[in-house]
């Protein structure tokens, strides 16, 4: 197992919102986190970034105990997480977004393999290498997120609704490149309202309700209308 | 001219605040004048001489910068306020640190006694210290330009004001960050209050006044540019002198502001629009 959550239980503040999460997610996979409006999706995410107050259980990173890393030693493991929104510095250069997600990197060798990784993938961000982040489109805002992300060779990749707001085109984009790093050896987490898209390329999944795990299964089984009807009227 | 250095200088200051935090600092007026304070002290009472005199100032105006941030600022942040609550907290530091600077030094002008060269220049006079003067508000500015916009520590300054969560997600460490610009910021304005500790008198009041001059010539030339602070000075410093020449010296603040309100109303984004490109 990369990632190991047992029994997780976390928040912010005194406001409780996982309540004994356990999953995991083996090296290489594509697991799809998917739920309705407040389960506790992004919580788990933040969770494992050390974003959120966690009040019991254990976070393990390769069978280490990471839950009381400080956020920078996380990423220096290898976990990197695109939050919600497509958050890049709206004021600094599509490039310099990039050398950002490169703050802990030291060796600069490293910084422009990663860099040409990521325009490998979205061939647009090197286009617009010297463009303002504020003056992308909503689609190439989160693919420069993503690479962001990617800037510091992360083992595990965690996506909070990398479509929300996307055109049909730009998800589709962003889904088929995601599909192509893990077949590049990333482990994927990725948290989604969009339950079919995500489970188009996802093989596995977690179905949270109320900050718990209702449901796991394969896709296929996650898909399954009346499982799914149930799960979201509980 | 040597107004248009100094207005330099702390508009300097505060757009590299505003481009580093997003505060606009106005507090920094008594920072700039802490600063010169310090230097009079050490050279006037301590006797020192003028360069340790200068490091002095420097490390006052930055200890009290950092101060500010970590009292009042951080404060702030970490209970989640919004821009007005920092407005009003920077006006407060500004009224408060100007009540106790009258209260260490007295209301009296304090005057520095120092003898400098004149040169003749087409007719005008300049003293050499103004020339310095002019200089060194020169040099520093661009070498803030240089650090904000060139360096990776320019750029983590601008990521984190422009989202901290996104900073924190990549590992900047976003409060040492902010801390090393309310440090630099500071730096700007000692050199603002010595040049004004030896060009004109200190006076305690000046603070409040600086801080408008400097906000104005910020508005003028483009909140968080380098250039545009220098340009926003020259253009308020040149217009005020001619001001105080053809309408008489009356005029010098009723200037500041007419201008100041004609670019918030028609150009609010000054001359240099930072956000255009890079």
């Amino acid at each position: 197992m990369l990632l190991e959550l047992e029994n997780l239980s976390a928040g912010y503040g005194e406001h409780q919102v996982l309540r004994g999460v356990s999953l995991g997610v083996k090296e290489g996979e594509m697991v799809a986190l998917i739920g309705p409006n407040g389960a506790g999706k992004s919580t788990v995410l933040k969770s494992v970034m050390g974003l959120a107050t966690r009040t019991g259980g254990g976070i393990l990173f390769r069978g280490q105990d990471a839950g009381r890393l400080p956020v920078h030693a996380r990423l220096e493991e290898g976990i990197s997480f695109v939050p919600q929104g497509r958050l890049v510095f709206a004021s600094l250069t599509v490039l310099e977004n990039l050398e950002m997600g490169a703050y802990l990197v030291r060796s600069r060798a490293v910084i422009a393999e990663n860099r040409e990784r990521v325009f490998h993938h979205f061939p647009v961000l090197k286009r617009k290498a010297k463009h303002r982040a504020g003056s992308l489109s909503g689609g190439e805002q989160q693919m420069l997120a993503i690479g962001r992300a990617l800037m510091t060779s992360p083992a595990l990749l965690m996506l909070d609704e990398p479509s929300l707001g996307l055109s049909p085109k730009a998800i589709h984009e962003v889904f088929e490149q995601l599909s192509s790093l893990r077949a590049e050896g990333t482990t994927l987490l990725i948290v989604e309202q969009n339950v079919r898209l995500v489970l188009r390329y996802a093989e596995r999944g977690y179905l949270l309700a109320a900050g718990e795990v209702r449901f796991q299964g394969t896709a296929a089984e996650l898909a399954d209308e009346k499982r799914m009807h149930e799960a979201y009227l509980l | 001219m040597l107004a248009a250095a100094l207005y330099a200088l702390i508009a300097g200051g505060l757009s590299f605040l505003y481009a580093t935090t997003r505060i606009f600092h106005l507090a920094h007026g008594v920072v700039v004048m802490a600063g010169g304070y310090a230097f009079w002290y050490a050279t006037q009472v301590l006797h020192w001489e003028m360069f340790l005199a200068g490091l002095f100032s420097i490390a006052t105006a930055a200890a009290l910068g950092v101060l500010m941030n970590e009292l009042v600022y951080e404060v702030l942040r970490r209970r989640g306020a919004r821009g007005i609550s920092y407005l009003i907290a920077t006006l407060a530091l500004l009224l408060f640190g100007t009540a106790c600077i009258l209260l260490l030094f007295g209301a009296a002008p304090h005057t520095f006694h120092f003898q400098t060269r004149s040169l003749e220049w087409g007719g005008a006079y300049v003293t050499l210290l103004q020339l310095w003067m002019i200089g060194i508000a020169v040099i520093l500015l661009s070498a803030y330009g240089a650090i904000v916009y060139g360096t990776k520590f320019g750029k983590a300054m601008r990521a984190t004001a422009d989202n901290e969560m996104v900073a924190e997600i990549l590992g900047i460490p976003t409060h040492r960050i902010r801390i090393y610009a309310f440090a630099l910021s500071s730096v700007l304005a000692a050199a603002a209050g010595v040049l004004i500790g030896l060009e004109f008198n200190l006076d305690p009041n000046m603070g409040i006044f600086l801080a408008i001059q400097g906000f104005a010539a910020a508005v003028i030339g483009g909140v968080g540019s380098f250039g545009g602070a220098l340009l926003g000075a020259l253009i308020l410093g040149g217009i005020q002198q001619a001001a105080v020449w053809y309408l008489g010296a009356g005029w010098r603040h009723a200037v500041t502001f007419l201008l100041l309100f004609l670019f918030l109303i028609f150009v609010p984004s000054g001359i240099v629009r930072r956000n255009r490109t890079l």
